[in-house]
């Protein structure tokens, strides 16, 4: 029934290490590039890490700067409430937070709760675990079931606004913004296991009504599982119901995982890069006419 | 295709666009043509391929991807048929300097040879004669012969407090002469100690700039910074607003080792410091006016007020702005060498334009930039409207032979 830690621990180090390998890699990349900054006077520098270190120092001297609390401002106004989306389009800023928020809430929670399964493989419910492990590790805390559920939902209805808007719109756009939807269907796709798995952990574990019910999504799987007699087939076998848990624990774990290592490295780059860029863009004095 | 010759932020800029979109409807180019592959989003996208296909994880594991002859192609178009109007910089997220990035891949694929065949004849043009024209530099003030009451030196001299930087089109476009004529008159009329350089003008290097041949640019910005140093001047006063952004802010960028000994504006804001002196009277206009604020001196330069103001200041005028103004006006098709490299391209966005100020109901559309009028004025023609198009200075020059003393 349990699920081994180890090699849970290794999915993770080779997450962590693909992530970081490609941020460094695509930094690298940029380091490539012709060296100008604003007031630097002397030949221009040529070493990519001495650029890497003179532009993290311009980052750093900025955002420890007078501006400070502008900065803190911009941050939450631009990177978390999206301000300038919302003035723009209150529709492509619905859909944009749903999906944006959805994804972010989803990550943390799911690589918390695969720490916190990797500390105690057994997905813990007798209460002798540590804070930590209680919260994260059982899918029937209400905590971490309404957390993971609510963003799953969020991403949903983000795609469903984001299809709904894809259908009304002119052909000419149609065909621009149609190569940029694969992002929206990987993360459904993660998002669909992620409630299946919810579901045949609930099945397994014969959750009570009263407590399934915080994860919305799961707890009406479970139940079409029931009526459809998919429950009944899971538990025919001691051990057969685990093994179908721990398979849509893993497609769904390594899936999502895979999805943020790649981010680095391809064209979901303005994932992790677009906030850095446009704060050094607003803040590191380029050229303002 | 040299990528690294891109700036370690440009680089960034590349991966960090979300492909929004936004710039897609702002684009005038896109406007004009309804073709999606010149847009900045697809630009953007082809670059991002390039990009990964010369440093990405597969070039590292695999080997370097050389970039298709297609690929190259489909950039160049995109490249050179932009009229770098950078109003797909107004509304992005991310704040990518995207007009930059455009005259960097210019120069990227000029330096390849991969650029339009005409712009080979400008390059001649402007290495032969130092303007953009097919006539010889001597003939510069060639315009003011028209002018009355004019000293014979026609104000090429050594030393003035003013330098009137004309620019190579209101110097050799007969159809904009108006524009400096007018200028010299309120000059003269203000009480103006001011100087041409004549033939010792050579053009801004904008052309050669925007076209991506940034090595041959640098003779251009050494000359015209030595020729005006060396009349003692206070101001340099240009006409065109791509000249003004030349000497305003590109040539102290490019050349942090020559400085200008003189203030630079633009004639607006020139006349505008005039007329609040008191040094310039104006008479009425009944007219119902709109403006168009060129790209050079509106978004690239932050120029909005001075214009509006001084237009205000004319009496009698009914001023209404176009539907989309300042960092938001749409080009009128002049900009970036489209109308040598596509003058089809160049004309329907034009149109486009001449249908804004149309839908406006002003009598006349003024601006501030030759190439604008030029523009707009043939934009209108074709389509069918008798909106007069003027250049601010010509406007001023109106109000001021308006003047009977009674005006207020």
């Amino acid at each position: 029934m349990a699920i081994n830690a180890f090699i849970i621990w290794i999915i993770l180090g080779i997450f962590v290490f693909l992530f970081l390998l490609g941020f460094f890699f695509r930094l690298s990349i940029w380091l490539r590039g012709e060296f100008t900054a604003a007031g630097f006077s002397g030949k221009p520098l040529e070493s990519r890490i001495k650029k890497l270190f003179y532009y993290k120092v311009i980052f750093l001297k900025s955002f420890f700067s007078k501006n400070f609390l502008k900065i803190i401002a911009g941050i939450i106004l631009d990177g978390i409430i999206h301000i300038n989306l919302f003035k723009d389009s209150k529709l492509k800023w619905f859909i944009h937070i749903f999906m944006f928020w959805g994804f972010l809430v989803f990550s943390i929670i799911t690589i918390l709760h695969v720490i916190a399964v990797a500390i105690v493989p057994g997905w813990v419910r007798d209460g002798n675990s540590g804070f930590y492990v209680q919260v994260f590790a059982s899918l029937e805390n209400k905590f971490t079931a309404v957390v993971t559920d609510l963003s799953k939902i969020a991403i949903f209805f983000g795609a469903f606004l984001a299809v709904t808007r894809f259908l009304f719109l002119k052909r000419t756009y149609k065909s621009v913004e149609f190569k940029d939807k694969s992002a929206g269907v990987i993360i459904s796709f993660i998002g669909v296991f992620g409630f299946l798995y919810e579901a045949a952990y609930f099945s397994v574990m014969n959750t009570p009504v009263n407590v399934k019910a915080f994860a919305p999504g799961g707890f009406i799987l479970s139940y079409l599982f029931e009526i459809t007699r998919i429950r009944w087939w899971m538990l025919a076998n001691t051990y057969f119901p685990w093994i179908i848990v721990q398979i849509l624990f893993y497609i769904y774990v390594i899936s999502l995982l895979l999805f943020i290592a790649f981010i680095p490295y391809g064209k979901y780059s303005h994932m992790v890069f677009g906030p850095f860029v446009a704060f050094y863009n607003k803040w590191t004095g380029s050229r303002k006419h | 295709m040299k990528l690294d010759k891109f700036t370690t932020k440009q680089l960034a800029e590349i991966d960090a666009c979300t492909r929004c979109g936004n710039c897609l409807d702002l684009c005038t180019a896109y406007a004009g043509s309804q073709d999606v592959s010149i847009s900045p989003k697809k630009k953007m996208e082809k670059l991002k391929k390039a990009v990964d296909q010369q440093y990405g994880i597969f070039a590292g594991i695999f080997g370097k991807k050389e970039i298709s002859k297609k690929d190259i192609e489909a950039l160049q178009k995109a490249a050179f048929e932009c009229t770098m109007c950078s109003r797909c910089e107004v509304n992005c997220h991310i704040g990518i300097k995207l007009q930059d990035l455009w005259l960097k891949l210019r120069e990227i694929l000029a330096e390849d040879g991969n650029y339009p065949e005409v712009l080979d004849m400008l390059k001649e043009r402007l290495s032969k004669g130092r303007n953009v024209s097919f006539d010889s530099n001597e003939g510069r003030a060639s315009w003011t012969t028209a002018l009355q009451d004019i000293p014979e030196n026609r104000y090429v001299k050594q030393k003035a407090e003013v330098i009137y930087f004309v620019g190579c089109v209101s110097s050799f476009s007969p159809r904009v002469f108006k524009i400096p004529r007018s200028i010299v008159q309120i000059f003269k009329k203000a009480g103006v100690d001011f100087a041409l350089l004549g033939d010792n003008e050579w053009c801004c290097g904008f052309p050669l700039l925007s076209s991506g041949f940034k090595k041959e640019f640098a003779e251009f910005a050494r000359h015209n910074i030595a020729q005006v140093n060396s009349t003692g001047a206070s101001y340099l006063v240009t006409s065109c607003p791509s000249c003004y952004h030349m000497w305003k802010h590109i040539y102290k960028e490019i050349y942090q080792d020559i400085k200008p000994d003189f203030t630079v504006l633009h004639v607006v804001q020139y006349m505008n410091q005039l007329v609040k002196n008191g040094k310039l009277k104006l008479g009425a206009i009944e007219e119902t006016v709109t403006y168009h604020d060129p790209c050079d001196l509106g978004r690239n330069s932050g120029i909005y007020e001075e214009p509006r103001e001084l237009i205000k200041s004319i009496p009698g005028i009914k001023f209404i702005e176009l539907e989309n103004n300042r960092e938001n006006t749409t080009c009128c098709g002049g900009g970036g060498n489209v109308e040598a490299v596509d003058p089809k391209l160049s004309e329907s966005i034009a149109q486009v334009k001449a249908r804004e100020i149309i839908a406006s109901g002003a009598d006349i559309v003024t601006t501030a930039c030759q190439q604008c009028v030029r523009t707009i004025a043939a934009g209108l023609k074709k389509e069918g409207s008798k909106i007069r198009t003027m250049d601010l200075a010509e406007l001023i020059q109106t109000s001021v032979s308006n003047y009977s003393g009674s005006d207020s």
